[in-house]
This record gives C-alpha cells, structure tokens and sequence, in this order.
C-alpha cells in the first residue's frame, strides 16, 4: 500500500530521562523511516521504549537528541503550542485505554480534535458523521461512553482519530484492553482503513496483531534490533 | 463562537455532573462576593457616589478653625457678622450660603406636627444650583427682619399639603408665625450635610430681629457660633486659593475683633463630600479591605478544590491536548466552569448583599453618613459582574493553567491513571498557608476592634442611662414668652413627676450624647482677662432634680432647687473636670463666675453651689471636659428635653406624656421620645456597626480557612492511603499514623500563622485611629487569636488524620 514517498525519518533519535542524578537512556540512535500509506508495528519487550519512541512519533514528548522529519518538516525543536497544532492537524491516536472523555458522547467526542481547528461546524458534522459511519458506529453517535462496549468505545476512538483526516494513525495497544474478538475486530479495522490507504503506526507486543503490519521494528533496550517483512512475519507466526 | 458555545455548554454539563463541588464553591463564592457587594454598596452611598448637586466639586464647606488652649485648631460653627464679611470680602467663591437646623411647629394642615428644617441666607439654593420645582427661591431682601418666607421640601409638600399646586403664595403657620410659601423643592432633593433631612428652609429673617429684652439680634453677635457654610468655589478657582483668601480674611477679622476673633483666625475650606465622609473614609476602606481578604480566602478555597478536580480531569485534559488542544484553549475550557462558577454566585450574592445591607441599616443606618441611600443599583450590578469575573480569574487561573500542562508521557504510559503531580498538592499547601496567614490578620483585626467596642461599652458616661425617658418639644416665641416658657416648665415637670410609673421628671438642655453643642465664656470673679482670652466651658441647662433622674452624683454643694428662680440670687452647678481646670488648687464651691449668658442679668456674677460629677456629653470617647449647668429660669427662654425616670418599661409612658402636653397646649407636638440607653446606643453605632460586621466576616474567614485546610489534609490523607497501607503493614501503630497526618495539618498552618503574625504587626498600626484603649499590639487578643487558630486547625486536620487510622493495610495495598 506504500507509494514511497517518506512521512517520518527519525534520525539518530535518543532520549533519556534525568530524575535526581540517575540518567536513563530510553532511547538510542534511532533511526527509522515510515512511508506514506505504510503500516508499520513496533514490538519489543516491557520497558524497551516502545511507548517513549510512539509519544516521540506522536509529538507527545520532544527526543533529546536526533532529528525528527515529519512531511518534510523538521519537528524536534517545535514548543508546545506548535507541537500541539501538529498533533491536531497530522496525527490521529488511538489509545489502549480508549480515552474517550466520559462527559461527551460519541458525536461530541469524535468533534472535539475538529473543535480545535477553525473548522465550520457543518464541516465537522460531515466529517464526524463519515467517520463513525466508517467505524459502524454513526448509529451511537448520541451514546455515551459508558453505555457502549470496549470494542465499540475503541471504535469510536478510531473514528475520532480518523475525523481529523491525519497523515498517520498511532496506536498503542489498541487491543490491550480488548477480548479476543474484540481485539481481531479492531485490528480488521485498522487493516481496513490501511488498505484504504492510511499510514499507521502500532505499538504491540501481541505477534498475532503485529503480523498486520507490512513492518514490524523490534526494539530491545531502546534500540532497533531487527526490522521483519510482512510476509516473513506471517511465516513466523504460521 | 461556535466552540466558545461548546466551552459553555460543556461547562455547564460538568458543573451540573458535580452538584457537591458546584454547590459548595459556589455557596462559598456567593458568600465572598455578597459580602463584597454589600459593603461596596455602603462604601458607594457614602464615598463614591456624588453629592446629587450639579458640579459636586466644586461644593466646599468653610469653616472656622477654633484656636484650642493646647495650640490644637478645631472645626467649629461661625457667626452672622463674621458669615457677612466671608460673604462680602471673598473673590474665590460666585455664591456662599449660611445654614443651621432648626426645629418647628408646623399647624393647619391635621394636628400640629413637629418638622425640622433649615435656616438658611438666601443664596442657599443657587449655591447647590437646584432651583425649586414649584415657585422660585428666596431674594435677598428676604434675610431682612420682618420677612417670613418658606420652602417646602417636596416630602413634606406631599404629606401635609397633599401636593397641592396652588401652595405657593399660601400663608403657613410655623411656630405660631405666619409665613408665605414661596417655593417646592422638587422630589429628591436632599440637604445631606445634617444628621436629619429638612422638611423645610426659611430665612434667617427671624435670627436678624432683636430680642424682646432689648438683647441684639443673632446675626449682630459675633461670639456667637452657630453656622455652617456651604459655598461654590468659582471656575478656575482651587481649594487651595480659597483657602489662603479664607485664611487672609479670618486673619484680618481677628485683628479688627480681637475680642470675639482672636482664636478665629483660621478657616477650612474642605469639599463638601469630604467634610461630610472624611472622618468614616479609614474605617470604611478597612471595611472593604477586610472583605476582599475574606473573598481571597474564598477564592483559595474553590482554587483549592479546583486543583482536586483538575488532578481527578487529568485524563480528560490529556486527551484534549494529546488530540492537539493548544494550551490556551484547554486553559478556556477550565476558565470558563470557573467563570460560569463565578457569574452563578455573583448571581445569588445580590440577594444575599440586599439582605445584609438591610441588616446594616438595622444596626445603625445613622452609623454613617449618606448609609440610608446604600441600595443594590446599576452601579452595584457591575461591581458585582466586575468581582465575579476578577474572582473567577483569581481562583481559576492557577488551576487551569497547571491542569493545561499535563505530562503527555506519563498520560500514554499508563492511560493517566493516578498521574496526580506532587507538585498540586505543593501549590495546595501554599494555597493554605496563604490562606491562613489572610485568616489571622483578620482574626486580629477583628479582635482588636471588638476589644475596643467592649472597652468602649464598659466606659462609664458618668450618668444611669437605665429607665430613663427623654422627649423634646417647642414652645413657640410667638405665643410663649421667657417667663412664660419658665411657668411651662414649673407646671409641667411636676405632672409628669405624678404620673404612675414615673419616679423622676427633671429637664436639660443639651442631653448628654444627642450631638447638641453649647459652649459659652466667662470670667472668674477676682480673675478677669480680656475677651479675647476669657476661658470657656460647655454650658448646660437644667432643671431641680436632673443630677437625680440621671444618677449623676453631686460631688458637693447642692442641686438647683425651686428657689432659684429668675429673680433670686444667681447660681451655677459645675462638674468637677470645671472645678479641677478653673480652681486648682482651691475649693470651688463658693467661688463665682459671670456668664455672657443671654439674660437681663447677664454680668452679674453666679455662685457656684455645687460641683457634680463628669459626664461624656460629646462622646465616650472623648476626655472629660469642663462644664457648668445653669438653673433654666436663670436663662431667658430656655428649651429643653424633659427626662423621665421610670419604674417600668420607659416607653410605655409615651401617650401618658402626649396626653399631659395635650392637657397644657394641643398645639405642641413632642418629638424626639427616646431613651438616653438608645442616646448611649447611637454614640457606640459606628464602632458597634464596624465590630459587629468584622466580627461576622472574620468568623466567615475562619471557618472557611478550617474547610480549606481540611480539604488539603483529607485530600493529602486520601492520596497517601497506599502509603500507610504499607507504613502499617510494616508495624506502624494508628497514633503515629495520625501524628504524621497531623503534622501535616499544623505545619502549614504554622508557617501561615507565622506569616499572619508578621503581617498583623504591620497592618494593625494602620487602623490605630480606630481603637479605643487597646495597643495595636495588644498582646490579649494576638494569643487569642493564635489559641483559637491553633484549635480550629488541630480541629480541621484531626477529622482526616483520625479517618486515615481505620485504612486497612491489605485493601491499600491492593489499591493501585
């Protein structure tokens, strides 16, 4: 699904956290490429800085040494503020946890990233309409959270990182807090809107779910170990 | 627009989500704000608000500064002659105008009723610039004697008049005299400079005629001071360059009349407003003062709760800014619950301020000036907008601005579960102390003013207020004269005396504490000094028995008896600050005196027969001074309040009295009927008005600074429950559970207390003006003070300390 062209280049990325005298290296000299219209996993074992590396990607934290290009810009040096629009404009999360804000319902909470964009509110009727219909879920839009199911809450999750029209999608354990059927009907999901053409990037330590991917990077102590092909990777898992 | 509606609606839904937190910070807010609103509609009346005259400022009240015999220069009235040459020589001022009260009989319209009113030179109203509504105002040949012109205020053109149009030009009687109607004020019209509202103004015509004995005329005495002046500065002219005019003129007055001027050489030329509130101006900002402090207290408190709430929307707020919410707008969204918090309890502080503005005008309207006119207007509405939005910044500023922060990473690491930053409960902590230290400079404010009122109500006024009875009346010049007025008198008193219920009935003029002011010179006999220096003392007149009703103690000597009559021997009763001023080191009894008092005998000298006790005339605050009482057939015409001693309730005499006077002369209404306790009351109404209402705000201040610092604790206490799961599983017993908690609570109330100290040594000295024998650094009310904070913090952190001993270890620890 890739049309080659680069979206993100992370250059010899490292991060490391200072708390009181110890440093804590959580990333080192990443390098890695993500393609438009590529779907990529990223895997490792607990604590090897998969999170640390997507809140990076995700311009949820700032590296602390390497470039970062995210179409064509150079976006590790952004302040908040400026951070904060890209996020709105070119990335779409989907949490583990959902994140959906309890207060909203569904049509409230897929607007709120169009809410903060100078976007007419039918502009964000149309898009937020689209993207639960995308979801199979425009017929919840006045739920709330709390009435629906995981995998309908994760559904509305996506839609809302899809109403944004972003360049790419992250996730971070979509699944993890999902029943197995639920869990394959989000990945479907994703695989769905791939083959529709969006750029995703997910975090999992579930090789049934990284097999998705055209790529899987394994990291192990905040370094990339190894990159696998999608169809070794199925090979793997068969 | 649209998204502003959004923040709104979405606002509102999380307020009504939360009715516990909404209710209580909004209850608090209103609290706040009402309190504001309250005592700025006060402060607004009486300060701020023009006086209702075209250009106000250029209104100034002159006077005459009166040389005292420590050096000091005090405020006192002027006379006709030296009025004359103010008005004459002067070229700061277009118009200057002489006013003073006076009271009358109005009769023709019903039973005759009692009215006050002004004397008043005939520019009075082109000086204030209103002209009457109906007729015109008075021509100055009407100052001449022989004139008798009125005004009516428009109250009184209504009530007695029944509006009727065709009054001007009507023949009125007052006093027994017949005068014109010339004008109607229009509705609304007030002379405020006066402790009563006139009801009418006339000439001071009558003041220019000579006495029936031949004495000069009012406006031809020179030493005699009894007017007020109210003038309009000219344009272009300052106060300043009035003054100095003023001052030149007073200065050449007191060259060409040092016997009546020498210590007149000095006048004040002050804006009106500022002689009529000047003296309330400190107490009332201090008012103000007091209750910002109390709504900052409250403003801590919803920011405090406002910082829990933000630490459980963490999550939410996260997501909004993991989803690109700009900073600035995640801080909208949380300003805008603040502001709908505060719009809401600026919305239910009005009536709450109109309540309590009602219970001030209670508590004593005449506390202050121009109070009557404190109502919740326009200009009080936008005070009220105006707090509600500045307070709803103040308390949700921090918050938001911190929620708007959140730790992204740390929100995708673990799904913003339990993220609360240390750093919160830090601010919280300073939210505390800081509140703490505001709660202890108002507890010390308030105590130390309240110590001064009870100081103030234990001074001894040197008479029995108790089951006392005063009441005033007139007898008009036209039907009584001096010998008549005595014979009034001589019936009257021992009628009232054989009513039932009335142990005592004597007469006095001026009572003590009723603001009336009468101080005359004289000379004593084997020590004459000129004029100009001859000393002075506040004269009194009464009647046999007066000493009695009021249980003030005659020292030694006797009282007045019904011999001294008009054509007996003279005599004089003075008090012992007189005795002790005048005759030093001799025994005054016996001594004699000669009074300028107006009468045929008026140089010849007086014996004084005894020596009384002091009483607080002017108010309890002021030092004992020098006075001496005359025996009122010795004083031509004398009017005075009677006193009645009563067995029983005081009051129920009144129609007793009506019916009395009614026996005597129907048309002599009585008024003023009051008890000399309520005499008492009024002269402590602006100290009681100020201790009551700080007393209140500052027990409003405390509780609330508890909750505050019971928030923190509990809060504190809830967030380290895991914490002393573990402390417990590992052996530690309940008691150091609740010490450690405990400490918490006291250390930040310590440090807040400590600062509250620091800054009550230094804000006290301000209000020392205000206190009545007590030091500013009173130690009493400090460690009072510090007691009660001490315990009502113990009392606020002991609740969640004690609750934190029942955790169970295993269920803690299961917590995540």
């Amino acid at each position: 699904m890739s049309n080659g062209q680069p979206l993100i280049n992370l250059e010899n990325v490292t991060k490391v956290f200072y708390t009181d005298e110890v440093e804590t290296h959580a990333l080192s000299g990443i390098h890695l490429d993500i393609k438009k219209g590529e779907y990529v996993s990223i895997a490792g074992p607990s604590g090897c800085g998969k999170s640390t590396l997507l809140s990076i990607i995700g311009l949820l934290d700032s590296p602390t040494d390497g470039t970062y290009v995210l179409n064509s810009k150079a976006v590790q040096g952004l302040d908040f503020s400026e951070r904060a629009r890209i996020r709105n404009q070119e990335i779409g999360f989907i949490f583990q946890s959902f994140n959906l804000i309890g207060d909203l319902n569904v049509y409230e909470n897929v607007e709120l990233p169009l809410t903060y964009r100078s976007m007419s509110s039918a502009e964000r009727k149309r898009r937020v309409q689209e993207a639960l219909e995308k979801v199979g879920m425009a017929h919840r839009m006045r739920h709330y959270p709390s009435q629906l199911s995981g995998g309908q809450q994760q559904r509305v999750a996506v839609a809302r990182a899809l109403a944004g029209s972003p360049s790419i999608l992250l996730a971070d354990e979509p699944t993890g807090n999902l029943d197995s059927r639920n869990g394959e009907a989000v990945m479907d999901l994703l695989q769905q809107l791939h083959r529709e053409g969006a750029t995703i990037c997910m975090v999992t330590h579930d090789g049934r779910f990284a097999k998705h991917a055209d790529r899987t990077v394994h990291l192990f102590d905040g370094k990339v170990v190894e990159e696998t092909e999608g169809a070794r990777q199925a090979a793997e898992v068969v | 627009m649209s998204t502003l509606l959004q923040d709104l609606r979405y606002a509102w839904r999380m307020l009504r989500k939360s009715p516990s937190f909404t209710a209580i910070a909004v209850i608090t807010l209103a609290l706040g704000i009402g309190a504001n609103t309250a005592i700025f509609s006060v402060v607004d009346a009486v300060m701020l608000r023009p006086l209702p005259y075209p250009q106000p400022d250029r209104l100034m009240f002159v006077t005459e500064m009166a040389l005292q015999r420590d050096g000091t220069l005090i405020e006192g009235p002027t006379s006709y002659p030296d009025f004359f040459d103010w008005r004459t020589g002067n070229h700061v001022f277009e118009a200057m105008a002489s006013y003073h009260s006076d009271d009358f009989t109005l009769i023709g319209s019903g039973d005759p009723i009692h009215v006050t009113g002004e004397t008043v030179s005939s520019e009075f109203f082109s000086v204030l610039r209103v002209p009457p509504m109906l007729g015109r105002g008075f021509w100055a040949e009407e100052e001449k004697p022989g004139t008798r012109v009125v005004v009516l205020s428009h109250d009184l053109w209504q009530s007695a008049f029944a509006g009727d149009r065709n009054v001007v030009g009507r023949k009125i009687t007052l006093n027994r005299q017949s005068y014109e109607v010339v004008g109607v004020m229009p509705a609304g019209f007030t002379f405020l400079f006066d402790d009563q509202l006139p009801k009418l103004w006339r000439t001071f015509s009558p003041d220019a005629e000579a006495g029936t004995q031949g004495e000069s005329s009012t406006t031809a005495e020179r030493g005699s001071h009894s007017l007020r002046v109210v003038a309009r500065l000219k344009s272009g002219v300052t106060a300043g360059q009035a003054r100095e005019e003023m001052n030149r003129i007073a200065q050449a007055l007191a060259k060409q009349y040092p016997d009546t001027n020498t210590r007149h050489a000095a006048t004040a030329v002050v804006p009106e407003l500022e002689h009529l509130v000047g003296n309330h101006r400190l107490a009332l900002w201090v008012l103000l003062l007091f209750v910002g402090c109390v709504l900052l207290i409250a403003c801590v408190n919803v920011a405090n709760l406002l910082l829990v709430r933000a630490s459980k929307r963490s999550r939410e707020i996260a997501v909004r800014a993991a989803l690109g919410a700009a900073r600035i707008r995640v801080v909208r969204q949380l300003l805008t619950e603040s502001l709908l918090l505060g719009l809401g309890s600026a919305l239910i502080s009005i009536p709450l301020a109109s309540w309590a503005i009602r219970l001030f005008a209670n508590l004593n309207a005449q506390a202050l000036p121009r109070m009557r006119y404190a109502i919740v207007d326009g200009r009080v509405l936008a005070f009220t907008a105006v707090i509600a939005i500045a307070t709803s910044l103040v308390f949700g500023l921090v918050p938001a601005w911190r929620a708007s922060h959140p730790n992204l990473v740390q929100f995708l690491k673990d799904g913003g579960r339990g993220n609360v930053g240390g750093s919160h409960q830090r601010l919280r902590g300073l939210l505390v102390i800081a509140e703490t230290a505001i709660g202890l400079v108002l507890l010390v404010t308030a105590g130390l003013l309240l110590r001064s009122f009870h100081r103030l109500m234990q001074v001894d006024p040197g008479f029995n207020a108790g089951n006392v009875l005063t009441f005033t009346f007139d007898l008009p010049d036209a039907k009584y004269n001096e010998n008549q007025v005595v014979q009034f008198y001589d019936r009257l008193l021992p009628q009232l005396k054989n009513l039932p219920g009335v142990t005592s009935a004597s007469a006095a003029y001026p009572l003590p504490l009723s603001n009336g002011r009468l101080f005359l010179t004289f000379q004593i006999e084997g020590h004459r000094v000129s004029k100009a220096n001859a000393p002075f003392a506040g004269l009194r007149i009464a009647s046999p028995g007066y000493f009695h009703t009021l249980g003030i103690p005659i020292i030694s000597g006797r009282d007045f008896s019904e011999g001294d009559q008009t054509k007996s021997p003279l005599v004089v009763i003075v008090n012992q600050a007189f005795a002790q001023r005048f005759f030093p080191d001799r025994d005054a009894l016996g001594k004699r005196i000669t009074t300028g008092i107006v009468n045929a005998d008026k140089d010849r000298p007086r014996e004084i027969v005894g020596i009384v006790g002091n009483v607080k005339h002017q108010s309890l605050t002021s030092e004992f001074a020098p006075e001496y009482y005359l025996p009122y057939p010795q004083v031509a015409g004398a009017g005075m309040s009677i006193c009645l001693k009563t067995a029983g309730r005081p009051q129920s005499q009144t129609s007793a009295i009506q019916k009395t006077l009614a026996g005597m002369d129907p048309d002599v209404p009585i008024y003023d009927v009051r008890t000399m306790e309520d005499y008492v009351s009024s002269a402590l109404g602006q100290p009681r008005f100020q201790a009551v209402l700080l007393q209140a705000f500052a027990l409003l201040a405390l509780v609330l600074t508890a909750v505050g610092l019971y928030g923190v604790v509990a809060y504190s206490a809830v967030q380290r429950t895991q914490e002393i799961g573990i402390r417990m599983t590992l052996g530690a017993t309940a008691d150091s559970v609740l010490r450690m908690i405990l400490k918490e609570g006291i250390k930040l109330a310590a440090i807040g207390g400590a600062i509250g100290v620091a800054g009550s040594l230094i804000i006290t000295r301000w209000i020392r003006s205000l206190l009545f024998d007590v030091r500013p650094l009173d130690a009493l009310t400090f460690v009072s003070v510090i007691a009660i904070l001490g315990l009502v913090s113990l009392m606020a952190s002991y609740i969640p300390a004690r609750r934190a001993t029942k955790v169970d270890p295993m269920a803690a620890l299961r917590q995540e």
